[in-house]
């Protein structure tokens, strides 16, 4: 059990830093992912948390201890890896037990540690086999079981789930979930999947470009996006975005609308920004309406089986309507309103969300 | 579009016919040859089958090249191992523990890879005589090992290359070391490199000739010296060369009739990578 | 304490490629960093092994200057390029259509594949060895095939012919080599590829120009980098079949350095010779390595 405290970590390869300064401090027992597109500087964070890197700056807690200079193995982590990275000239049984006899552990203890994991993943009849002797299911159960056999302070997830098809990854998602739930030990797991970051994580953190956009709860991280980039990067489908002018009484968008905006304070001095809306806070009408709604063209409806997707567009932009079930009738043009409390305003100039106070 | 499909067959066996011809008649001639009685190898008879079979001359050829054939059996098999062995251990550093600098010793050992032996024979066969080597076997094993050494690097370093970081980084984090990485993990997945890099070196090794003729004394003197200083005699009877010559061919054709397979299936592996 | 000895470790790890690349270091610096300087000390010196009452005397560049008044060396050259033009168009091309007829058996007919790679595997000296029997003017099968089909046996280790009997004998034993690159290279030409022309209407020519030819570049290329590089080294076949004769007829570059090195022990000047030869086969390999070093990154 331990907390882990990244200071002013940096790492360059070559001239070239791909991770800039990035500082977080992550609770015993929580449940961290990290999240970002790909080549953003994840893995790498990961990494260097493991020892596989080394850190060009900054310095790296585990418990309290400093493990800047430590081997991976003196780190008391343990990490999963994308491809499970399993041993392919040994069976299951000396996978696990591998990494347990150079720690020089009691053959007794070695055998209890074994059949615990591979009890907990209904492993027990595969002990004997070889890695390619099984499905990929039962891979990613090996690489987590060689994992909970060192019973580390800290598991490291590398995108543990991404080789596995959408059914089996849903299933391991929530293993993983009651896995944490039982040992409550601290794991931070990386992802490009905002569905595995929203649905695992106790604390997000959302990378970009080498730096930190934003820490935060799933719910804050949605509900309250400290960037565009974080808003357009968590939820599916994604926040719709809306360039516009800012004048007294409204934000007029480019297509000549203007959104009612009264009783927002936005400071004066900016003029354009950019407007953010979910795709399910949009209110749609097929009857006409009036004053404040916007007249549109439904390009085409996407179903989902639960609800469906129209897609519309504003000017050059495309807008994405999320809508329950229900009215089934062939919808080729309606009414939208976009309510004032559901509107995010970022910044033209850096993305960044701007501070709009209603009054 | 019958047509189509005799002409494509006919071409087919066409060039299987010519190509059993061109590359089987050596083999053919050799055998037949071998097995005649010296008096009965004559231009009208050499195609023909020998009337008696003279059995003798393989027993008379290994009697003389004896000594050759054991010469070349220790040359062959302690080059090959060296240059295996520690060809694996460069190949481990140069793919998975790359250092400042390990590129540019990799594109030197390449270079090494081309040097047309008999560019280095003089210098080398003034080291080996300044070291003491020179005239002996292990002179010249020692010599193959060295240029051995670039082809076996280059070959374990793909080969090595297709093993997942991943699958090391394991390792490392289970606490294995440099070493125990290579002994426990590399190791034993190496075992085809090992097929691939050991057939080819000993096919080299066993088939070189001229550092054999030229760094080593007579007693010394591996097959190939002894084959070419039994054939060299102008009036020579023909049946023992080739008998010889066919002993001579035999360990490799052998070792390739049982792993030739891997061999291919390595050659394959190391060149079509996407 | 666990700590800091955990540190010294991570720092000894570092370093420990040492252990394994040094012996190779160690023995290959011995015996080519220091024999290479040393030939280059030599090949700017005159030294005679028999007659060794001259001393060895610094001569500077004379002999590689030498190389200008040298007619047989100028003749070697010109037997090399013969031999390395005549050995790589008929590999190149042979092997290729070989290639391209027996591909898809050779993946499944052992026993073929075998046959083809057996002169491969024969000893050179032994491959010299055969086919002088072969070849031989009176016991020769080829004559006995020639006279069958009414054409005067001929001599085809003399003078005029020699030097084509090699480039054929030397393409008999390493035609194998080509065949079996080329059907590599062909084997790894993605069908779709082939799905895809004939959908688009491609002929057979089209087809293999257009899509066989340039999928088979890189393999190409290995093709000529090897054998022209092997022509310069070309020595074993040569050596055993005519003993680089009748007369100089075939002694080629490898052969004429050997000569002049250890038939008439001038040491000083073979070593400048095989500098030369050095120098054009890393002119022809040059870029191939640093193709292949990309090739595998």
């Amino acid at each position: 059990m331990a907390e882990v405290i990244l200071e002013n970590i940096t790492k360059s390869f070559g001239k070239t830093e791909v991770v800039h300064n990035v500082s977080a401090h992550f609770h015993d027992g929580e449940f961290i992912v990290i999240v970002g597109p790909s080549g953003c500087g994840k893995s790498t964070v990961l990494r260097m948390i493991a020892g596989l890197e080394e850190v060009s700056g900054g310095n790296i807690k585990i418990g309290d201890k400093l493990v800047n200079n430590l081997e991976p193995k003196d780190r008391r982590i343990a990490m999963v890896f994308q491809n499970y990275a399993l041993y392919p000239h040994m069976n299951v049984y000396n996978n696990m037990a591998y990494g347990l006899r150079l720690q020089k552990h009691s053959k007794v203890e070695i055998e209890r540690r074994v059949q615990e994991a591979a009890q907990l993943l209904q492993l027990g009849e595969y002990l004997q086999r070889r890695p390619r002797q099984l499905s990929g299911g039962q891979r990613q159960r090996v690489a987590m079981g060689r994992a909970l056999v060192r019973k580390p302070e800290v598991f490291l997830f590398d995108e543990p789930l991404s080789n596995l098809d959408a059914k089996l990854r849903h299933q391991m998602r929530v293993e993983l979930k009651k896995m944490h739930k039982n040992l409550g030990t601290t794991m931070i797991y990386v992802t490009h999947d905002q569905v595995e970051a929203m649905t695992l994580a106790d604390k997000i953190v959302v990378v970009n470009k080498g730096r930190i956009e934003q820490i935060g709860s799933p719910d804050e991280i949605y509900n309250a996006p400290a960037s565009m980039f974080v808003a357009g990067f968590i939820g599916c489908p994604p926040m719709n975005f809306l360039p516009a002018q800012h004048s007294n009484g409204g934000l007029s968008l480019e297509n000549g609308f203007i959104i009612p905006a009264k009783d927002l304070l936005i400071p004066s001095d900016t003029r354009q920004l950019i407007v953010g809306i979910r795709p399910e806070k949009i209110e749609f009408s097929h009857l006409q309406r009036e004053s404040g709604w916007l007249e549109v063209d439904i390009d085409f409806i996407e179903k989902l089986g639960s609800g469906k997707l129209l897609y519309t567009t504003i000017g050059p932009q495309q807008l994405i309507l999320s809508m329950a079930n229900g009215d089934d009738r062939h919808i080729t043009r309606g009414w939208i309103r976009f309510p004032a409390e559901a509107l995010y305003f970022f910044s033209h100039q850096d993305g960044s969300l701007l501070k709009v106070k209603s009054s | 579009m019958k047509s189509k499909v005799n002409i494509k067959t006919v071409s087919y066996y066409a060039t299987l016919g010519i190509l059993v011809i061109f590359f089987l008649m050596p083999a053919y001639m050799a055998v037949v040859t071998a097995l005649k009685q010296p008096g009965d190898i004559t231009l009208p008879t050499s195609w023909d089958l020998p009337a008696t079979l003279n059995w003798a001359s393989f027993s008379e050829a290994f009697a003389m090249l004896r000594p050759n054939l054991v010469n070349s059996f220790i040359l062959t098999i302690c080059a090959t191992a060296g240059s295996t062995i520690l060809g694996s251990l460069n190949g481990y550093v140069f793919s998975k523990w790359k250092f400042k600098g390990s590129e540019i010793i990799f594109t030197l050992f390449l270079f090494g890879m081309f040097i047309p032996y008999q560019v280095i024979l003089i210098p080398l066969f003034q080291t080996l005589r300044a070291m003491n080597l020179y005239g002996g076997l292990p002179g010249l094993i020692l010599a193959h090992i060295v240029y051995g050494l670039p082809i076996t690097s280059l070959i374990f370093r793909n080969f090595y290359a297709q093993i997942p970081d991943s699958l090391i980084e394991s390792a490392r984090l289970d606490g294995a070391g440099f070493f125990s990485v290579y002994l426990k993990l590399v190791f034993p997945l190496s075992i085809p490199g090992f097929v691939v890099t050991s057939l080819w070196q000993f096919t080299q090794i066993w088939n070189e000739f001229l550092w054999a003729i030229t760094l080593t004394r007579h007693s010394e003197n591996p097959i190939t010296v002894g084959l070419a200083n039994l054939a060299g005699g102008q009036a020579v009877s023909w049946n023992l060369p080739m008998a010889g010559s066919i002993m001579a061919a035999l360990p490799v054709l052998c070792i390739y009739i049982f792993l030739g397979r891997y061999f291919i299936r390595g050659l394959l592996a190391g060149s079509v990578k996407e | 304490m666990a700590d800091t000895i955990s540190q010294i470790r991570a720092a000894f790890h570092r370093k420990s490629y040492l252990f394994f690349l040094g012996p190779s270091l160690i023995i290959m610096g011995s015996l080519t960093l220091y024999p290479m300087v040393y030939g280059i000390k030599l090949s700017l010196t005159r030294y005679n092994l028999v007659r060794p009452w001259i001393p060895k005397t610094f001569v500077g560049l004379k002999n590689f200057t030498d190389f200008f008044s040298d007619e047989y060396l100028v003749k070697s050259l010109w037997v090399t390029f013969k031999f390395a033009m005549g050995t790589v168009a008929l590999q190149v091309f042979i092997g290729l259509l070989v290639a391209l007829v027996l591909h898809q058996i050779l993946k499944k007919t052992s026993l073929l594949r075998f046959m083809v790679l057996l002169p491969m595997l024969i000893v050179p000296v032994v491959t010299g060895i055969i086919w002088r029997l072969i070849l031989n003017d009176t016991y020769g099968v080829l004559n006995w095939i020639i006279q069958w089909l009414g054409i005067a046996p001929q001599l085809w280790l003399g003078p005029d012919l020699a030097l084509i009997t090699v480039i054929i004998v030397e393409t008999w034993a390493w035609l194998p080599f080509s065949i079996l690159l080329f059907s590599l290279g062909l084997s790894s030409i993605p069908e779709q590829y082939y799905e895809a022309a004939a959908i688009d209407g491609a002929g057979p020519w089209r087809t293999f120009f257009t899509i066989t030819l340039p999928n088979l570049r890189w393999t190409l290329f290995i093709v000529l980098v090897f054998k022209f590089s092997d022509a310069l080294k070309a020595f074993d076949t040569i050596y055993t079949l005519t003993g680089g004769g009748p007369g100089i007829a075939t002694r080629a570059l490898a052969l004429y350095v050997q000569n002049r090195g250890f038939t008439d022990f001038e040491i000083g000047y073979a070593m400048a010779l095989s500098i030369l030869v050095l120098t054009i086969s890393f002119i022809i390999i040059g870029p191939f390595i640093s193709r292949l070093d990309k090739q595998y990154e």
